[in-house]
């Protein structure tokens, strides 16, 4: 009997690789039993086993997926100890640099994370990167053959979810001209503060009435505290702080929101980008690592370094000037077609029939 | 018609300088909220997240400061050579023990230092102490007040509001 199993380094409930997990989960049914495992889980996780019940045996019919975004020795133990072949799908791992100064041990993790990641290359049978970016960060640690594909991605997936109804009350009474949405993680590369300074300007000096709406788990909440203290300081109307939400809530902020705005300098794909084109809606980013292959022509590309002046006037360039506005819109649903769920599950089992 | 990203980013660059030229944004106005930004981050940037990681890296220290011939690998796959390891750690276990016993007083007297560098420094050595909780609550108290002033700030917006 083929047993295709997934090992993560975490789970969450709403967490974007243990969703690609899941969706692939399903794919990989169809051709055995397939579990995911993962050394870190959110008490709400159901659906996932702790890594230490995986009861490793020689058998030519199993194979690991492992996905790799970030580093944990015990996983890499567990894969050094592993006999049978290993798949990994590289999601990235945030660059360490960003996090020496505000978390040192996390920075020290996640350069474990990349050290870890190359020293398994001589037990990785497959590879896989979810974007061209992710590819050219597996080449550079040696890996070769490494295949581009954005597995498991169901970009429409809040797009199909009804939006709660209490989230689409709140924003009733609490937001006031057209929604600015970020959602992300709160770390040191996505720089929210930029998006709060954002939105200080165009209340304050340039008379823009908007929201900004700032949605994501809390990973380093002093980064959320101190944007929170600057807003409260600087007395920045419509600035909304809304922590991590469950899908319902979110579809109901994406059905509202006018523009996804990020200040993200480092991404491996940015999985929130491509939930809001599936709405339609027209992207703010920095022009830098996965994010122009991945917003492509549906958004404005600002430079690495632009500050919220360069923001506040993309935002305010895309409310005044409507046929721009409609041509970034459209262009959404052309830039999507790359993320179709079931070709792209049907080439990776294809992939996959050659190791078993 | 159509505009590419080049243009665009033309577009946008011309806004800020406009902006910019009319006084509306005065200069340097990006950095000073920066700084405003880093100087707030930098106040709830306790110095026990700091202490907490050296503690943690003296806890390694402590844990490695201990020096004993067991610990010295005498195995080997070849039966002679196994032997003669065995036999050389016979030989010289009173140097060997000399050696450690030296390496030993250094250590400790090296985590001592190292605790005395961090007592000076302020850094709470214990996580149960006066001065830690002190410290964990006040930030606490500074982060309960941000939000409880969010809180106020929005019940006021309502307020006008609902009167308007």
């Amino acid at each position: 009997m083929t047993s295709i199993h997934q090992i993560l380094v975490g789970a969450g409930q709403t967490d974007a690789i243990t969703n690609i997990a899941r969706n692939l989960q399903l794919s990989l049914s169809q051709i055995g039993t397939s579990k995911i495992y993962a050394q870190h889980i959110a008490p709400e996780v159901k659906d996932v086993l702790p890594l230490k019940d995986y009861e490793i045996r020689d058998s030519e019919d199993e194979l690991v997926i492992f996905h790799a975004s970030d580093g944990d020795s015990e996983v890499y133990r567990f894969l050094n100890e592993y006999l049978n072949p290993i798949v990994v799908i590289f999601h990235n791992i945030a660059p360490s640099k960003f996090f020496e100064d505000i978390d040192p041990s996390r920075a020290v993790k996640l350069q474990q994370g990349w050290e870890e990641l190359k020293s398994l290359r001589p037990k990785v049978k497959l590879c896989f990167a979810d974007s061209p970016y992710n590819a050219s960060c597996l080449r550079e640690l040696g890996y070769t053959n490494v295949n581009e594909l954005p597995i498991g991605i169901d970009a429409n997936r809040l797009k199909s979810t009804d939006p709660c109804l209490a989230m689409s009350h709140r924003l009733d009474r609490e937001s006031s001209g057209p929604l600015l949405l970020f959602v992300g993680q709160s770390v040191p590369h996505k720089q929210q503060e930029t998006l709060v300074q954002m939105q200080y300007l165009l209340s304050h000096f340039t008379g823009t009435s908007s929201t900004l709406a700032l949605v994501g788990p809390p990973t380093l909440p002093l980064l959320n505290t101190a944007a929170l203290e600057q807003a409260r300081r600087l007395q920045i109307p419509n600035c909304l702080f809304l922590g991590q939400l469950k899908d319902s809530e979110l579809a109901a902020l994406y059905s509202r929101a006018k523009i996804f705005i990020t200040a993200s300098i480092h991404e491996g794909l940015c999985i929130p980008v491509l939930e809001a084109m599936s709405f339609g809606i027209p992207i703010i980013a920095r022009n830098c690592a996965a994010l122009p292959e991945t917003i492509q022509e549906a958004g404005v590309l600002l430079p690495e370094n632009a500050g919220p002046e360069l923001f506040a006037e993309a935002v305010n360039e895309l409310l005044e000037n409507p046929s721009l506005y409609h041509q970034l819109s459209e262009k959404c649903e052309e830039t999507l077609e790359h993320y179709n769920t079931e070709m792209n599950a049907e080439k990776f089992l294809n992939s996959l029939s050659g190791l078993l | 018609m159509k505009q590419n990203q080049e243009e665009l980013m033309t577009l946008i660059q011309e806004r800020v300088a406009r902006r910019r030229e009319q006084g509306d944004y005065p200069a340097g106005l990006e950095q000073q909220l920066d700084r405003h930004y880093q100087e707030i981050l930098k106040g709830f940037k306790i110095g026990s997240e700091e202490g907490g990681d050296l503690q943690a890296q003296l806890q390694n220290l402590r844990n490695s400061i201990f020096f004993t011939p067991d610990l010295i690998e005498t195995w080997s796959k070849n039966p002679l050579k196994r032997a003669v390891h065995r036999l050389m750690a016979k030989l010289t276990i009173r140097q060997t023990r000399a050696i450690l016993n030296q390496f030993q007083q250094y250590a400790k007297s090296m985590e001592e230092i190292i605790i005395q560098v961090l007592e000076n420094q302020e850094l709470p050595s214990n996580p149960d102490s006066k001065e830690t909780k002190k410290s964990q609550r006040s930030d606490m108290d500074r982060r309960l007040s941000t939000t409880l002033d969010r809180i106020n700030q929005i019940e006021e917006t309502l307020k006008h509001r609902s009167e308007k």
